[in-house]
């Protein structure tokens, strides 16, 4: 038992390590994005290009989170959420 | 009313006062940064926290029934109740529930007066853990799991209670510090307003995660009393008014607001910044999803806690309150061995008096403490006026050293 109890925590670890300091610095990079955009940072000049860079990295973060609610809603129903390839499914339990 | 009626209707109510604590004492868990950051108005907070708690309670069709299953053999594999406990009209388990609620619900109680944020399922466990080992003695506890399964007392209470607040300390300290490397140069507007829309994505996803999970502990738990008595046979499907009953009851304590238990989680450990919130509030998301994919039994309240810690630690020049986190440790540590004494406690005063009296008793003296502590908190009131109240030194309307508030 406690094998897999600790074979599940260094999962969870590795999990919330990718998604939970992942997902908050791509994040911050989108706000650094529009902040360049906007021509806010010290010493860089002013570049339009951070604008579509922060929509792809909040499209990132969001998407991150539709799945988040997808994998809550699917496990009410009874179904869950695996990686088929990279492509996420939902199959039931 | 027969003695039998008299005690379910005690349970069922009972069961769903806890499902009511279990809000409350839970919105911290989802809400005290965004609080704290100013993300949210409190009263927006409460109000978001409380929809998706019930918009997640409802979502849940699958059922929890063998809830009891990890810590107590009450149940057998498929949810029913076991054989040999029917045989008195199923008189003892119902007793033994509605002892084990009370014991969960006086510790919840305790710890939000305390202003501690403890976790609701170790109380619930734990209050169940007391009153089985006072009704059916130390076979009836299932301390560890079988054949190397993380199940048990072990598996489900003290493993992840002490796993989960030290990975979700590691992820956010992580993130935190990270965050701050790539927010340095940014002005005062963009961290403050930036931050804001991430971290209230994380926080809903807490919200709707935690009305999915804990709601149903409550469901299984009053259609396992509905079993027993007799008024229900399915194990494959909850009662429509159960469910209803339990998603608007953990709706409406989740709206209600723990807020003593918000002002500690969102003042009393570290100050928090919008972009220590928004780490905070995603690594807590992350690992409650993570675990709940492992079918790993993490509390809630352990990982909301263990972020931001670790969201103090990893931001630079940030003061981290040792001695409110050290409270807070003392608290989960005796969170089970506390709800169980209340559990057995109250099993034994209900089994001595006999069914109808006996829970009548046990009921009136929930009512009592509860009470009692409502209140004692009254002296001090918290609410979303002063929640965010600096902490120190303590301005005169918000809350001193909680040492001195004891029960």
């Amino acid at each position: 038992m406690w094998l897999t109890a600790l074979d599940d925590a260094w999962r969870i670890l590795a999990a919330g390590l990718a998604l939970g300091a992942g997902l908050p610095i791509l994040f911050a990079l989108g706000v650094k994005s529009i902040a360049w955009a906007n021509g806010d940072l010290p010493d860089t000049a002013r570049n339009p290009f951070g604008r579509v860079l922060a929509v792809v990295l909040f499209a990132v973060v969001l998407l991150a989170i539709a799945i988040g609610i997808g994998y809550i809603v699917a496990h009410g129903f009874g179904y869950t959420l695996t990686f088929d390839g990279l492509l996420p499914s939902f199959v039931k339990r | 009313m027969s003695p039998e009626l008299i005690l379910l209707a005690l349970v069922v109510v009972t069961a769903l006062a806890f499902d009511f604590t279990n809000g409350f004492h839970d919105t911290a868990n989802a809400m005290a940064a965004s609080i704290a950051t100013k993300a949210l108005t409190p009263k927006t907070a409460v109000v978001l926290c409380a929809t998706l708690n019930l918009v997640g309670a409802l979502l849940s069709v699958e059922v929890a029934l063998t809830v009891t299953n990890a810590v107590i053999n009450l149940q057998n594999p498929d949810g029913s109740p076991r054989a040999e406990l029917l045989a008195d009209g199923g008189t003892r388990l119902l007793l033994i529930l509605l002892a084990g609620l009370a014991g969960a619900i006086i510790w919840n109680l305790a710890t939000w007066l305390w202003g501690l944020p403890s976790s609701s399922s170790h109380a619930l466990f734990g209050g169940l853990v007391g009153a089985t080992l006072a009704g059916l003695g130390w076979g009836g506890v299932k301390w560890v799991g079988e054949g190397g399964k993380v199940d048990g007392v072990v598996g489900k209470v003290i493993l992840p209670g002490l796993m989960s607040p030290a990975i979700a300390l590691i992820v956010a300290l992580v993130g935190t510090s990270l965050v701050f490397k790539v927010a340095a140069k940014l002005t005062e507007r963009y961290r403050t307003q930036g931050f804001r829309w991430g971290q209230v994505g994380a926080a809903s996803l807490m919200s709707l995660s935690h009305g999915t999970n804990d709601a149903q502990k409550t469901m299984g738990v009053i259609t396992l009393a509905l079993i027993a008595s007799g008024h229900w046979d399915s194990t494959h499907e909850v009662p429509l008014w159960v469910k209803l009953a339990c998603a608007v009851t953990i709706a409406l304590g989740t709206y209600l607001g723990g807020w003593r238990i918000i002002r500690t989680m969102g003042k009393g450990l570290v100050e928090i910044e919008p972009p220590q919130g928004m780490s905070a509030d995603m690594a807590s998301a992350s690992v409650i999803l993570a675990s709940s994919q492992l079918g790993f039994a993490l509390s809630t309240t352990h990982v909301a806690t263990g972020s931001i810690l670790g969201s103090g630690v990893g931001r630079p020049g940030a003061q981290v309150r040792w001695g409110v986190a050290g409270r807070m440790a003392s608290a989960w540590l005796t969170t089970l061995p506390a709800a169980a004494a209340v559990g057995a406690l109250m099993f034994l005063i209900g089994n001595a008096l006999g069914p109808g009296v006996g829970a009548s008793v046990v009921f009136l003296l929930l009512c009592a403490a509860g009470g009692y502590m409502w209140l004692h908190s009254r002296k001090e009131p918290i609410g979303h006026h002063n929640v965010n109240d600096d902490w120190a030194p303590a301005p005169k309307d918000s809350k001193p050293d909680k040492k001195e508030v004891g029960v």
